[in-house]
């Protein structure tokens, strides 16, 4: 019985895990970017909605959208000002410019919010619905639906609209993409204000069950790129399905092993996965770069 | 309002005279953490600093100099800790410092810059008892510490524990040196007093997902939680805890814990009840020997704007100042040797009680337990006795 | 003697008189710290400016290297200087053992998995607590020491022998660095950074060389661990922090990457602006964050190239 509930303790945060990474996968598949601040737009989306939600007093579910929306923008102006003039450097600069934005944000935030760590009140109840012995916390429960929701409505962007197809083409051969007429410049705005979206969707969701201070990002971020890399870079189905097997492996880790380890898991399983597929479980073999 | 703004400028006209008649300030350095994940915990800290600095400079000073105080960042690391107290050391030349926060930071700046250059060093916050007594040794003889050891806070609740009916205990550590050194000294006293340890949960840092720990810890059959981390996790533990209808009784250590901020950041339903284990309560100013002092401190504290959920680590701050001011008026000059001799002889009151160094430059001070009721703080029956 | 001698000899030569000129222990303690941090730069100058790889877990080696080095020196109460050379040799086997795991793949694969392996060994740092004592660290680690026969014992636990062990260490990485990339294998690394399918192509084994030089910069940077912990005299799992390897990053960019002098005078600027920018209180990391972003945007060439592009455009006016 206890094994069930760390399965599914661990596929809840999995949820979580997928929304997060899928943005970050998104932006590198298409883009080419290590987006190393994503983490740090999960941290504002919480941020905003404390903002706005707990401190302003509009709607909870009002709130979430504007922070989502305030995330967007900031990511669309640092697309257009900082991403897009180093669209042809070399990817060291662009890392490290990523790394600098991030330490920024991270810092601004504590200027702004000061170091001590908020709590964004919840409107679900605390006690967890008992189902035949295993325990289900409302607010994660909706976690888990926005997230799932999120993760279709991202997917169907990508299949079924015009600016999705655009982006997959973009993805599979860039060059072709533009002989084709499709402005890339666009595409790779479009592509990125998404892909912070996603985060701070992330953000937003994780907010009212975590506590809200500058530094929540370090662990976002280091999950995600785990997750990415386990799943295959630029890999929408891996991030999702690497999203959830960490998160279950996380929890049995922790359960069995030693909690010590807990954040280590991921990177061990990137380290076996990367010996015996070096592209991720879904990466296509030979786009190694 | 008019008494305030006379006294304001009372008070200023005084500083420019200090200042005016070439008065040499005494010099304070102090390396907190303003950056990085331990910042909230530093600002408090540096709240009380100034609080302290003000009040004894509108009193008039140390040995009738106006006090300065030099504050620097050391992000909680050994070495830009050691990097920083060098800097207050050996360039603003201060007489005496206040360092650095966790216990790993402190033993670097105390080994490689306070021994080194020979000024007095008081820690405030470090808990690994290794900072005042090295195999049987004091590692620096310039060292002084008014926070307790983990030793010390366990010893001091070895009496409360039994009347808090803590029998199958269950730890949740944070991953660093306070929080294993917690666990090995509650679990000494834990065993002591006929109790049993059910199982050892070790946090990481960053960690914000317990549901695998607080599950494992439900079916091991404790009946009692120790938990050893910041307020910002503790909190999450109680959170998830009340999700899964937990009711083990709680225990919270360190001292930094206060009900306000459980209460701000895990809400008043899933604060009730925790048992906290602090230093100084400033709601029962009556719990010190200063009432007056403790009272007007709170009230500073608050209308400076700064935030209640740290009242567990403003004092610290505030403490450790009032103790510097007592060595040097004790020495009559700053005079590092002299100050250090001083600083043996003190014996005052300070907000978390008592402030007398052992030889190994070790202070006790009271280790108090309060709970949180109604959302409120609240001194339980066998504390009062 | 061409210009870049006689500087590289004019630089040498006030290092080697600046304790001298420097009586603040404070100079001499960032000096120190300069040239330990310099011996880290040029030995991911070694992998980032000549093989053009970007590697974000040099703390991964520096922090093997502290800790092998400490270990040896607490446990088995051996000389330093052999602890030393047993932290260059662990530091190397982690190199050979990462370079194995991550060259498979490239760019950002790369990247990312130096991270994690970084992230790994701290986490090992952390949760080992019998052999690392955990997140306790290692206290009271020793500074080598030379017994000189008749003439008495040389400690290096001083700033100003230290200073020189050091300067040593550096000048012989320096002479290293120098003949490597003018020998045939620094050939060979130029070629991997411009084209390496071309490089692939005219039958240069890529893998082999990068291994190898990996597992260089793994050596030299497990030594300039193993000076820290003996100087600082207390280390922590602190030593894989992140912030480690980015800084160490931005020295061999902002100095010059690809360039002899580059990594020491980024090793100079990068360890004292933290330090400069603490003027600027809270704010301080903030506005180091805007440095980054500007020099990695304006003067991706290294500070040391616009220097002395201004001088030439000087003589030319």
């Amino acid at each position: 019985m206890i094994f069930v509930q760390y399965v599914i303790n661990g596929l809840i945060i999995g949820g979580a895990y997928a929304l997060i990474g899928i943005g970050l996968t998104m932006v590198f598949g298409i883009m080419r970017v290590v987006n190393f601040a994503h983490g740090e737009m999960y941290m504002l989306g919480a941020y905003f909605l404390f903002t706005f939600f707990t401190k302003m007093g509009i709607n909870f579910y009002l709130s979430m959208l504007l922070a989502i929306a305030a995330v967007m923008g900031i990511g669309g102006i640092y697309e257009k000002a900082i991403l897009k003039p180093l669209r042809r450097r070399s990817i060291e600069t662009v890392m490290l410019s990523m790394i600098g934005f991030s330490l920024f944000i991270q810092n601004i935030a504590m200027l702004i919010w000061t170091p001590v760590p908020e709590s964004i009140t919840s409107p679900f109840p605390l006690t967890a619905y008992t189902l035949g012995g295993l325990y289900f916390l409302p607010q994660r429960i909706m976690v888990i639906f926005a997230a799932l929701f999120l993760v279709l409505l991202t997917h169907l962007l990508l299949k079924k609209t015009k600016i999705g197809k655009a982006m997959r083409a973009t993805f599979q051969d860039l060059e072709a993409a533009s002989l084709m007429g499709i402005k890339i410049d666009r595409i790779y705005s479009f592509t990125f204000v998404i892909g912070v979206g996603l985060a701070a969707s992330a953000g937003t969701l994780l907010g009212p069950i975590f506590t809200v201070h500058p530094y929540i990002g370090n662990l976002a971020n280091l999950k995600a790129f785990a997750i990415v890399i386990i799943g295959g870079l630029g890999s929408f189905t891996g991030a999702i399905t690497a999203g959830f097997l960490l998160g279950v492996f996380e929890s049995l880790g922790a359960g069995y092993v030693s909690s010590g380890y807990q954040d280590a898991i991921g990177f061990i399983l990137l380290i076996i996965i990367l010996i015996y597929r070096p592209t991720g479980l879904f990466g296509k073999i030979g786009q190694r770069r | 309002m008019h008494i305030k703004s006379i006294s304001l400028i009372l008070f200023v006209i005084l500083l420019f005279t200090g200042l005016a008649f070439g008065a040499d300030p005494v010099k304070v350095g102090v390396v907190y953490p303003l950056t990085g994940p331990i910042a909230a915990a530093g600002s408090y800290q540096k709240a009380g600093v100034e609080i302290a600095r003000d009040r004894i400079n509108a009193e008039g000073g140390i040995l009738g100099n106006p006090v300065r105080v030099f504050i620097e960042d050391g992000a909680n690391d050994p070495a830009q800790s050691v990097s920083a107290a060098e800097k207050l050391v050996t360039r603003d030349k201060v007489d005496v410092m206040i360092a650095a926060w966790g216990s790993s930071p402190t033993l670097a700046v105390s080994a490689s810059v306070t021994k080194k250059y020979g000024v007095p060093h008081v820690v405030d916050t470090a808990s690994s008892g290794k900072v005042t007594k090295l195999e049987g040794k004091r590692p620096n003889p310039w060292l002084f510490r008014i926070s307790p050891t983990s030793q010390m806070e366990a010893e001091g609740s070895e009496k409360l524990l039994p009347k808090l009916g803590f029998k199958k205990v269950a730890f949740m550590l944070v991953n660093n040196d306070w929080g294993r050194g917690a666990a090995q000294e509650f679990g000494t006293v834990i065993q002591r007093t006929g109790g049993s340890i059910v199982t050892q949960e070790i946090i990481n840092a960053d960690a914000t997902d317990f549901l695998t720990q607080l599950t494992k810890i439900k079916s091991a059959g404790a009946d009692s939680i120790i938990v050893t981390t910041d307020q910002a996790q503790i909190s999450l533990i109680l959170k998830q805890y009340k999700s899964l209808g937990m009711t083990q009784k709680i225990l919270t250590t360190g001292g930094g814990i206060v009900p306000e901020g459980l209460v701000a950041l895990a809400g008043p339903e899933a604060a009730e009840g925790v048992n906290i284990i602090t230093f100084f309560a400033p709601w029962f100013p009556e719990t010190t020997k200063i009432p007056q002092e403790a009272k007007w401190f709170a009230d500073e504290y608050l209308k400076r704007g700064h935030a209640p959920k740290g009242f567990g680590e403003s004092f610290r701050g505030y403490d450790g100042m009032k103790i510097i001011k007592a060595a040097f008026e004790m020495a009559k000059t700053t005079d590092k040797e002299k100050v250090r001799e001083a600083f043996h002889k003190v014996d005052t009151w300070g907000l978390s009680g008592h402030i007398k160094f052992d030889e190994f430059g070790q202070s006790s001070p009271m280790i108090l337990i309060v709970q949180v009721k109604g959302g409120k703080p609240f001194i339980p029956e066998f504390m009062r006795q | 003697m061409n210009r870049d001698r006689i500087i590289t000899l004019l630089f040498l030569l006030g290092s080697l008189i600046y304790p001298i000129l420097m009586r603040d222990p404070y100079y001499m303690h960032m000096a120190i710290l300069i040239g330990i941090y310099a011996l880290l730069a040029i030995s991911l100058n070694l992998l980032l400016g000549y093989t053009g790889q970007l590697s974000l877990g040099h703390a991964a080696f520096f922090g093997v290297g502290a800790y092998v080095s400490s270990l040896f020196y607490l446990n088995l109460k051996i000389p330093v200087w052999i602890g030393m050379v047993m932290a260059l040799i662990a530091s190397g086997i982690l190199g050979y053992i990462v370079a194995k795991l991550s060259f498979k793949l490239r760019g950002a694969y790369f990247v990312i998995m130096t991270i994690g392996i970084t992230e790994v060994l701290k986490l090992v740092g952390l949760n080992w607590v019998d052999l690392t004592k955990g997140p306790m660290g290692l206290t009271d680690i020793g500074a080598p020491t030379i017994h000189l026969g008749g003439l008495g014992t040389l400690d290096f636990g001083d700033k100003i022998p230290y200073y020189y062990l050091i300067l040593s260490l550096v000048v012989l990485c320096f002479y290293l660095q120098y003949r490597l990339v003018s020998s045939s294998y620094g050939r060979a690394f130029i070629s991997i950074r411009e084209n390496e399918d071309l490089a692939e192509s005219v039958g240069i084994n890529c893998y082999k060389y990068l291994v190898i030089v990996v597992m260089v910069s793994a050596s030299i940077a497990g030594v300039a661990g193993s000076l820290y912990a003996h100087y600082v005299s207390f280390i922590d799992p602190g030593v894989f922090a992140f912030f480690i390897s980015v800084n160490v990053v931005m020295m061999v960019i902002g100095g010059g990457q690809g360039t002899l002098m580059g990594p020491i005078i980024g090793a100079i600027l990068f360890t004292l602006i933290p330090e400069w920018l603490r003027v600027f209180g809270d704010a301080r990391m903030a506005v180091y964050a805007v440095m980054v972003i500007v020099i990695v945007i304006f003067m991706p060439r290294g500070i040391l190239f616009y220097v002395t592009q201004l001088l030439n455009l000087r003589k030319k006016t």
